[in-house]
């Protein structure tokens, strides 16, 4: 029997779940940037006019003077397509995640036919927020070009959800024009050329010429034209919660009864995470209290059903200790605990099992995990912005605010050492060399320091300070202005003793004439 | 916003203020980087009261003479120097204190930058050593060698630099140099200078570093760093300078910041003191002739002259005599005989090797350059003015540009003059490239961080050539767009049809246009428009001038920095033609002429098909009536200087039916007659539509000819002479004193003498105002008459080849492109229209280049030719187009393809590929443009065989030989409109077909007429007409009006459109290839016009991208 699968097609994927998580952003244009200083536009909606990915978001500005840019969530489309495919799981027990915005599932089969499972998968996604193309076929491609193209009248009924009958892939693709293929740099306009503009035409080619003079992924075009896309489908695996509980006989009021039952699940879920060949990035801890109690504090869910406890592990794993580890530092930081009658232990599967490491690769994985657990102590104990690198960008700027950047920590992966490539060093080395001329200070501070002087303490943000007697005793003034285009900065810097009798970096700001406390000369 | 505690001194100088004079200061001609012109930076010296400035760009002396200039305007010493980049990386600041300093200087320059590779100009110790005298040296900025070293906390290393130094320049003569810009490390640096000063007893200097004029500028210098760094401004960071402490301080404040060293500030004013040498005019720099024993260049010259004038004049009449004797007086008094040697060298050079050459310009005034062949119009005959060319008042070198063809023979006069007079005496001039409001969108948008789509939309949306306009411009944009929009809206509001809505047509137009990609006024554009505005004229970069060439007497060297120019056996000056022409320097332009080119080999094919020579000297007598009656008609598309829009339009008014009527039309169309409002008065004199007067009686001599109007400077010169009593010398100070430099103190002088003469000869005060106002109406905007003569020559020959020779006229133009208004396409269509048959391309029958071949049987007459050929051959032949018009193929294939051509015919498409070998891209230009047609393969057949076969001559010789059978590929045949789309991709050009035949059925339901239909149709008829858009012409003189000329299939058709109607409908109007123009037609004088009402976009679905307009704004 023939493969039939079915593909569900959201367009704009990433714009669509910003506009679900921000509904203020309806009806205005707005782009999604990648980085949280939105280097590159990755997508915009359709009122975003002029706005190509790839542009920078001053750039995206330009082009559209109303353009809200909003940072890409990865995290909420993660979801978003989690959601999805747990809602196709209803329709079909074979669902494929290809790429956020695109899923394809298994419609042979179905007990209540295809129209219905097409018209059951546009309803799902609907009542999840997202306008979704549906379509049928024999193989992938097919189903994707159905879905892709359900918009023009000509091709598909304005239903929603196109059926492309068994069999009838080739028939329903030949219309279709050879730019849907996956065409390589040139190959489109030499198909032009050749008047070859429907994928029916390149069909039917012969393909032993058609390979001799496009090379072997001609067949690729050939097979995809004919209908005949034999990639499989790559269901995702079924996600099992695991989950294992505690009962107490009676309340239990101290930690230490608690904390060895909560060994004993966790224990239990992590070897069961490991027998399956799952790993999981977080834990949720449930306590079951004795009574009900008021509102929740310290980002736990409180409800009828007790306290829940979310602990974040900083990167997938399946390690008991760990989990333990983590779990226990962010009990014995709570004091809203109260009796405790049971204890349940949840575990999401989440991401690919690690792969085997090789027998003689040192794979670092115990430090990694060593790092893991003290990351996570860190985000259990911290707000986790506040777990960071920071990073010097000597050639940025020369505010020493600037020169150095904070990216939070995800995992202990960010540490690992970088592939080794000459050219960004050659190319990081030059900058910094540039960056030394003429103003080779660093920083006002980093000059003193360079010289063998204390190290400067930066104040985040600098520190007002009352205008200094004119007679004091001051080293400067260093003349700063950047950015004039820009968040401008103009400032004379000052090397001078405060009151206290400490060595400071002070500036006065010539846009506003007022004096700061830039860092202190430890 | 800038700190009041140190800013405040630098408002204006003070009393009592230390004397000061800035020795280190950039230009904008320290290239990106420096960021104020020289001029402003004397300015701003002068304003401070500094007691001096140098000029210290980079490596270069480019801004040496405009700076030197306005030292003697400003009154102020203006000191040349440099920063030198030494072999160590380090830079030096070196003073020229005399002439030999100045000319070593030069060749410091010079050598550091011909003996290295082009943009990385070095100088070595060594010979720094040699060429040390007359310089005074400073020890520069951050980056001199002892900076360096101290700043590496090398003390030691340091001295022995500076010892280096000091003992390479003496003692006095190499100082330290002090700059503070308030950064941190300017305290501990100016500390260890001075204590290296103490330690080898050598001076301090203050000095400002200066990058720019004022503080404001620093805005402009950091986007100048931004284009240099190829970055952004959020980018660049740390490579840019720290704060804005660059530019030129006022002798208070430079002492205020060196008041720890108040003798590093008196001792700049020293220097200054000692650095006398100026630049200035150059004197008897005029190169040696090589004279045969026993002749001066005078002797020489009289001899050369008089064998001329024997040869030219048959016979000599005593005004010849009279002409040619005045001349060689003056020509000798003037001591110039060696300079008319040099030309007429060059021209002798140029004829014996049969490089057509003519000169052009003021020359063709005089008798003497057309007894010597400079010239080919007789002064004496058209009573040209000699005076226009030299005179005794005249304080400057006379001027000859020789026209030639482009290309090789150019390159001939070229490197022989470098040969004649030595690589030390003969150079290229240099033109500077400067910013312009393309090129500066572009960068600056780049540098703000915009897209290169932004910036290339919102350039090429651009018309303005300043950058200062562009700000202006874009409002007339941002404008448009508004329209647009309140059109889209007032049609879906009030459901007004377009008149155009027939619903099979509806989809292929769209009258809206596109919008641009940036926010015209946004912050950022507005940012940008500012920029712009202050970097308008800045320098980008230099290049050398098309055919300027300066020859000196003392090696060239010595005078002004040469460099390598980018084409190898070049060399170029450092100074464009203005600065060589300041400073007096002889110069001689060989200018390639494109329809020289055209002639040349309209000619040689004439010959090569038909076996006739033609003498052009056959022709001087220009009284060809058929040629007359061809310019009456405007059939002028491919000619010289008459093919405008324009010019079409004044023919047939003003019906040239001689020689100087050529003339006449020639210099009409031009600013000066525009401008004058001449051009209308003298076309209804010309048709007796008013009659002619003078202004006055003494005036009709002078005006006769041109019917009492005055066209020519020429005439302008003579009525200062008749009406005033000048001197021919001072009607020409006259002339130039009016022209674009006008001074105002020369202007009061002259005014006053020319109406002092006028009341000596009876001329009334109010009439005398008149004519002066007349005279300077055009005095500078004005044509020459001799230079309008010259070309009207041109035109004539280039008339009599298209009349009579059709065929290898239109093959020649073909091959001369790019040149003229016309693009290939039009011209194939003009050719059609005049029963000229064209045929494709074919790799067995084309040769490189267009070519004539005999064809078969007579073709079919076309549909609406306009007259067939007079000089028919006896069997019917047609242009076949050459593989040079092919997509990709360009010269450096020509010898390869000529070589395999003679080698025999191309079997197969197989064949062709091994011979040639020719990448694929270009095996699939041909393909696409049927060129393999011999092969009998169809255009598809062939692109698909190409695809098998175009890695094949890279592959082993096996493989080469083996025979693939393989399975046929259907593929569909093309069918007319594809062949058509494929000819403008491969060629540019159809052979077959014409874009509008395509969619005339479509047309000619919607009422659209055809461009042979307008003649016929009533004056004043409101319709709508279509075609391509091949020229877009904007002139300044219009007042925003644009011309616009569109070709459909049976011709072309003018659209004038007013500027509310352009600013509407701009996008289309301006941008489309092909469009569709409502307007109202207009005929006069037989000339006939469509004054456009509205515009939409004719949707060619892609047919017409490889046409591209010619837009002239």
């Amino acid at each position: 029997m023939r493969q039939r699968i079915a593909c569900l097609l959201i367009p704009r994927f990433a714009t669509a779940v910003c506009a679900l998580a921000q509904p203020a952003l309806a009806g205005r244009p707005f782009a999604v940037a990648e980085g949280s200083s939105h280097r590159s536009i990755i997508a915009a909606n359709e009122r975003a006019r002029g706005v190509c990915a790839g542009m920078t978001a001053k750039q995206a500005c330009c082009a559209c003077p109303d353009l809200t840019v909003v940072t890409h969530d990865e995290a909420a489309e993660r979801k978003a397509s989690h959601a999805l495919l747990d809602a196709l799981e209803s329709c079909s027990p074979q669902v494929e995640g290809a790429e956020p915005g695109t899923y394809f599932f298994s419609a042979r089969g179905l007990p209540r036919g295809e129209r219905d499972a097409l018209a059951a998968a546009s309803d799902l996604a609907s009542a999840l927020g997202f306008a979704a193309h549906t379509a049928v076929a024999d193989d992938r491609f097919t189903a994707r070009c159905a879905a892709l193209t359900r918009g023009s009248c000509s091709i598909a009924p304005a239903q929603g959800s196109y059926i492309v009958p068994a069999g009838g892939s080739a028939g329903f693709l030949a219309p279709l024009p050879m730019t849907v293929l996956p065409l390589a740099a040139g190959d489109g306009q030499r198909f032009e050329l050749l008047g070859l503009r429907t994928l029916g035409q390149i069909a039917a080619l012969p393909q032993a010429p058609l390979a001799a003079r496009f090379g072997e992924r001609a067949r690729v075009y050939a097979a995809l034209a004919a209908g005949k896309d034999e990639t499989p489908l790559r269901p995702r695996h079924a996600v099992t919660v695991h989950e294992d509980r505690f009962a107490f006989d009676g309340a239990v009021v101290m930690l230490e009864p608690l904390l060895f039952a909560l060994r004993g699940c966790i224990t239990n879920v992590a070897a069961r995470l490991a027998g399956a060949a799952q790993v999981c990035d977080r834990v949720t801890i449930q306590l079951l209290f004795d009574a009900p109690s008021g509102a929740a504090e310290g980002g736990a869910q409180r409800g009828d059903a007790g306290l829940h406890i979310p602990v974040s592990l900083a990167e997938p794993t399946a390690c008991a200790s760990t989990m333990f580890e983590l779990a226990r530092i962010a009990l014995e930081s709570r004091n809203d605990l109260r009796p405790v009658e049971a204890v349940v232990v949840h575990a999401v599967p989440a991401g690919e099992p690690a792969p085997q490491p090789a027998l003689f690769e040192r794979s670092g994985r115990s430090q990694r995990a060593a790092l893991a657990a003290t990351l996570a102590r860190l985000h259990a104990a911290l707000d986790p912005a506040d777990v960071v690198t920071v990073q010097p960008q000597l050639a940025a700027s020369r505010l020493p605010e600037r020169m150095q950047r904070a990216t939070p920590i995800d995992s202990p992966r960010q540490f690992e050492r970088q592939p080794n490539n000459n050219k960004n060093k050659k190319k990081k080395k030059k900058a910094e060399a540039d960056a030394g001329s003429p103003f080779d200070a660093r920083s006002v501070g980093g000059a003193v320091a360079a010289r063998g002087a204390a190290a400067l303490r930066l104040l985040v943000p600098p520190q007002p300070m009352p205008a200094p007697d004119e007679h004091a005793r001051r080293a400067g003034p260093f003349r700063l202005s950047e950015s004039w285009w820009e968040r401008p900065a103009d400032r004379d810097y000052y090397q001078m003793v405060d009151p206290s009798g400490a060595l400071v970096l002070a500036f006065r700001d010539v846009r506003d004439d007022r004096w700061y406390v830039q860092g202190v000369f430890d | 916003m800038r700190p009041p505690a140190l800013r405040s001194s630098a408002e204006r100088p003070r009393k009592n203020a230390p004397s000061y004079a800035e020795l280190h200061a950039h230009s904008n001609f320290t290239l990106l980087d420096g960021a104020s012109h020289p001029e402003e930076l004397v300015h701003r010296a002068k304003e401070l009261e500094l007691c001096g400035i140098a000029l210290t760009d980079r490596d270069a002396l480019y801004g040496a003479v405009r700076f030197a200039q306005a030292g003697r305007d400003e009154d102020i010493p203006a000191i040349i120097g440099a920063e030198l980049t030494l072999d160590d990386g380090s830079h030096l600041v070196l003073l020229a204190e005399n002439t030999s300093g100045y000319a070593n200087l030069s060749q410091l320059i010079s050598r550091a930058r011909l003996d290295h590779p082009r943009g990385q100009p070095c100088t070595s110790y060594d010979l720094l050593a040699r060429h040390a005298g007359g310089l005074i040296a400073l020890s520069g900025c951050g980056q001199s060698a002892v900076a360096q070293r101290l700043e590496g906390g090398d003390f030691r290393s340091a001295c022995k630099a500076a010892a280096r130094l000091r003992d390479i320049f003496g003692w006095g003569n190499f100082w330290i140099e002090l700059q503070r810009h308030l950064l941190p490390e300017d305290g501990p640096r100016i500390r260890a200078l001075c204590s290296l000063a103490q330690t080898l007893e050598l001076g301090i200097v203050a000095t400002g570093g200066v990058h720019y004029a004022v503080p404001d500028d620093r805005e402009l210098a950091d986007v100048l760093a931004c284009i240099r760094l190829k970055t952004t401004l959020d980018e660049a960071g740390t490579r840019l300078r720290p704060n804005g402490e660059y530019y030129l301080r006022s002798p208070f404040e430079t002492a205020r910041l060196f008041a720890e060293h108040p003798r590093a500030v008196a001792n700049s004013a020293a220097i200054a003191q000692r650095c006398a040498f100026r630049l200035q005019r150059l004197q008897n720099e005029f190169p040696d002739f090589p004279l045969p024993a026993d002749e001066t260049a005078f002797s020489y010259l009289y001899k050369v002259v008089h064998e001329g004038v024997q040869r030219r004049y048959q016979p000599v009449t005593p005004a010849v005599s009279a002409q040619i004797a005045h001349e060689l007086a003056v020509i000798e008094k003037l001591d110039l005989a060696g300079y008319f040697l040099i030309v007429w060298d060059i021209v002798r050079f140029a004829r014996e090797r049969g490089i057509l050459v003519q000169g052009r310009g003021s020359a063709a005034n005089s008798a003497v350059c057309y007894a010597l062949q400079i010239t080919s119009v007789d002064p004496v005959g058209l009573k040209l003015l000699f005076e226009r060319f030299l005179s005794e008042e005249r304080d400057e070198p006379p001027d000859i540009d020789l026209d030639t063809p482009s290309g090789d023979q150019r390159e001939q006069l070229i490197q022989y003059i470098y040969q004649r007079y030595g690589r030390e005496h003969a150079g290229m001039v240099a033109e500077v490239i400067t910013y312009q409001a393309r090129s500066a969108v572009r960068d600056i948008g780049k540098a703000l961080g915009l897209s290169l789509d932004q910036v290339d939309a919102l350039a090429k949306s651009l018309d303005a050539s300043s950058a200062a306009n562009v700000a202006d411009e874009v409002q007339d944009i941002a404008g448009a767009q508004e329209v647009s929009l309140h059109e889209r809206s007032s049609v879906s509001k009030h459901g007004e049809r377009l008149p155009l809505s027939a619903a099979h047509v509806e989809a292929a137009m769209e009258e809206l246009p596109k919008p641009l990609q940036v926010d015209l006024r946004g912050h950022t554009a507005r940012r940008l428009y500012d920029l712009c505005r202050r970097i308008d004229g800045f320098p980008r970069h230099l290049s050398q001038h098309v055919g300027g060439m300066v020859i000196t007497r003392s090696p060239l060297i010595e005078l002004a920095p040469l460099e390598p120019a980018a084409m190898p056996g070049r060399t170029i000056l450092c100074w464009d033609k203005d600065d060589c022409a300041v400073l007096g320097l002889i110069k001689i332009d060989v200018l390639g002429l494109g329809m020289l080119d055209c002639i040349e080999l309209a000619l040689a094919e004439i010959e090569r098909s038909r076996g006739v020579k033609i003498d052009l000297a056959d022709l001087r007598a220009c009284d060809d009536e058929r040629i007359y009656e061809m310019l009456c008609e405007a059939d002028t598309v491919g000619l010289f200087q008459v093919e405008s829009r324009a010019q079409m339009a004044t023919l047939p008014r003003l019906q040239p039916r001689c020689f100087y009527d050529i003339v006449v039309q020639v210099a009409i169309i031009r600013p000066g007659p525009i401008q004058g409002d001449m051009v209308h008065p003298y076309i209804r004199r010309r048709r007796g539509l008013e009659p002619v007067t003078y202004p006055h009686p003494k005036l009709q001599p002078v005006l006769e000819r041109t019917l009492g109007v005055p066209l020519f400077q020429e005439q302008g010169m003579r009525m200062a002479i008749e009406a005033a009593g000048f001197t021919p010398g001072q009607a020409d100070e006259l002339r130039r004193a009016m022209g674009h430099k006008r001074s105002r103190e020369k202007m009061q002088r002259l005014h006053g003498r020319l109406l002092e003469g006028m009341e000596r000869n009876g001329i009334a005060r109010d009439l005398a105002d008149r004519l002066f106002q007349m005279l300077s109406a055009f005095a500078d905007y004005g044509f020459p008459e001799s230079h309008a003569a010259s070309f009207a020559l041109i035109v004539y020959i280039s008339a009599y080849l298209k009349r009579l020779y059709a065929p290898e006229f239109y093959a020649s133009l073909l091959n001369a492109q790019p040149m003229g208004f016309y693009s290939p396409s039009t011209i194939i269509g003009d050719a059609r229209r005049h029963n000229v048959t064209i045929v494709p391309p074919d790799v067995n029958a084309s040769r490189f280049a267009c070519t004539i071949e005999p064809l078969p049987s007579d073709p079919p007459a076309q549909p609406h030719a306009q007259q067939t050929i007079s000089h028919r051959w006896k069997h019917p032949v047609a242009v076949r187009i050459g593989l040079n018009q092919v997509r990709g193929i360009g010269e450096k294939h020509k010898a390869m393809l000529d070589v395999e051509r003679q080698r025999g015919d191309y079997a197969d498409l197989r064949d062709f590929v091994l011979r040639t070998r020719l990448p694929k891209d270009i095996l699939e230009s041909l393909a696409a443009v049927g060129a393999f047609g011999c092969f009998r393969l169809a255009r598809r057949s062939a692109f698909w065989d190409v695809q098998r076969l175009a890695d094949l001559s890279a592959a082993g010789a096996l493989e080469q030989g083996m025979t693939v059978d393989e399975q046929a590929a259907a593929l569909p045949a093309m069918t007319k409109r594809e062949e058509a789309a494929a000819d403008y991709w491969g060629l540019g050009l159809s052979t077959r077909y014409q874009i509008m035949e395509f969619y005339r059925g479509r047309l000619n339901d919607l009422g659209i007429r055809r461009a042979c239909e307008l003649a016929a149709l009533p004056n004043r008829l409101v319709l709508k007409v279509a075609g391509i858009v091949t020229t877009r012409q904007r002139p300044g003189t219009a007042k925003g009006f644009v011309f616009t000329t569109m070709e459909d299939e049976t011709g072309l058709v003018n659209v004038i459109i007013r500027p509310d109607i352009y600013q509407r409908y701009r996008p289309i109007a301006r941008d489309e290839p092909t469009v569709i123009v409502e307007g109202v037609l207009q005929k006069q004088d037989g000339h006939v016009n469509v004054l456009a009402r509205r515009f939409w976009k004719l949707d060619n679905s892609g047919l017409a991208d490889g046409l591209q307009s010619r837009n002239f704004h």
